[in-house]
């Protein structure tokens, strides 16, 4: 069953290297045309689309090398693949921060200058409590309100990259509620003792 | 408010389906459909003749009509498809 999910995985992969190079092309297009504030989000699909090839590769030849009884699975993750990991994960991290400048710059006509600079930067401060969030759940057994807490001010964090993004909407009533949680939830930690 | 983006491609389809909408279009028509000043417009226009997309023709009166060449007509159908698909991507355009 193993080999099936792995080759799944292998053409799910190669599904989305298609669909990222079609974006590419497509978006090439616009370029041609004069667009050429659209190559940011060129370049960010072009390195998803190798991260997504890299991922597939990967997996196929650990399939490969199960069913040539070359080794047992666990393949994916042995060291020689190393550079194969440090490639598309570097390509994931420069991919997914190019598509996100890329649809910033498409968007900033309409913010200002400092609005735009602050939406990379609260988008990857929100991983932040995410990360803590995941640690102090699997590692350090923590009370569930110190996890939710730190989950809600990441939350709180990706709705305040949305909220940059339109910032005459509903998202300031959903960033102030998320907030507004996040921080009745770190006071409680207090209440317990 | 929120200002109403265009991208440069936008500004094209906007100018050629005007274009195309009225089977050839002088320049205050154009301006109205497509919305746009005149400055900006000219410079479009000036832009679309040098490439082949639009050619310039002489009504009776004397005015001068922009029309779609051959290329053009190929090339509002390829902006119309880039709208589609821009806009499933939830770009603006």
């Amino acid at each position: 069953m193993i080999l099936i999910y792995s080759l799944l995985y292998s053409v799910a992969n190669l599904i989305g290297f298609s669909a990222c190079l079609g974006i590419a092309y497509v978006l090439g297009k616009a370029v041609l045309h004069g667009d050429k504030q659209l190559l940011t989000s060129i370049l960010g699909f072009m390195l998803l689309s190798i991260a997504f090839l890299l991922e597939s590769i990967q997996f196929f030849l650990a399939s490969y090398a199960f069913l040539s009884n070359i080794s047992p699975f666990l393949e994916p993750f042995a060291p020689k693949y190393r550079p194969f990991w440090i490639g598309s994960l570097i390509s994931y991290l420069l991919g997914y921060l190019l598509i996100l400048t890329g649809y910033i710059i498409a968007y900033k006509e309409a913010s200002s200058g400092l609005v735009s600079f602050l939406i990379i930067p609260q988008a990857i401060i929100g991983l932040l409590p995410l990360i803590i969030s995941f640690l102090l759940a699997k590692k350090f057994n923590a009370p569930r309100i110190v996890i939710l807490a730190f989950l809600m001010l990441a939350l709180s964090h990706f709705v305040f990259t949305v909220y940059l993004m339109n910032p005459y909407g509903i998202e300031l009533l959903v960033l102030a509620l998320t907030r507004f949680l996040a921080a009745f939830l770190l006071m409680g930690i207090f209440w317990r003792l | 408010m929120r200002r109403k983006y265009r991208s440069h491609v936008g500004v094209l389809l906007d100018i050629l389906r005007a274009i195309d909408e009225e089977g050839g279009a002088n320049i205050s028509r154009i301006m109205l459909k497509a919305n746009l000043p005149y400055d900006r417009l000219k410079f479009y226009l000036e832009k679309l003749v040098k490439e082949g997309y639009i050619v310039t023709e002489q009504d009776d009166e004397g005015r001068i009509i922009y029309k779609l060449t051959e290329k053009g007509v190929k090339v509002l159908g390829e902006l119309i498809f880039l709208k589609k698909f821009f806009e499933s991507m939830g770009l603006p355009l």
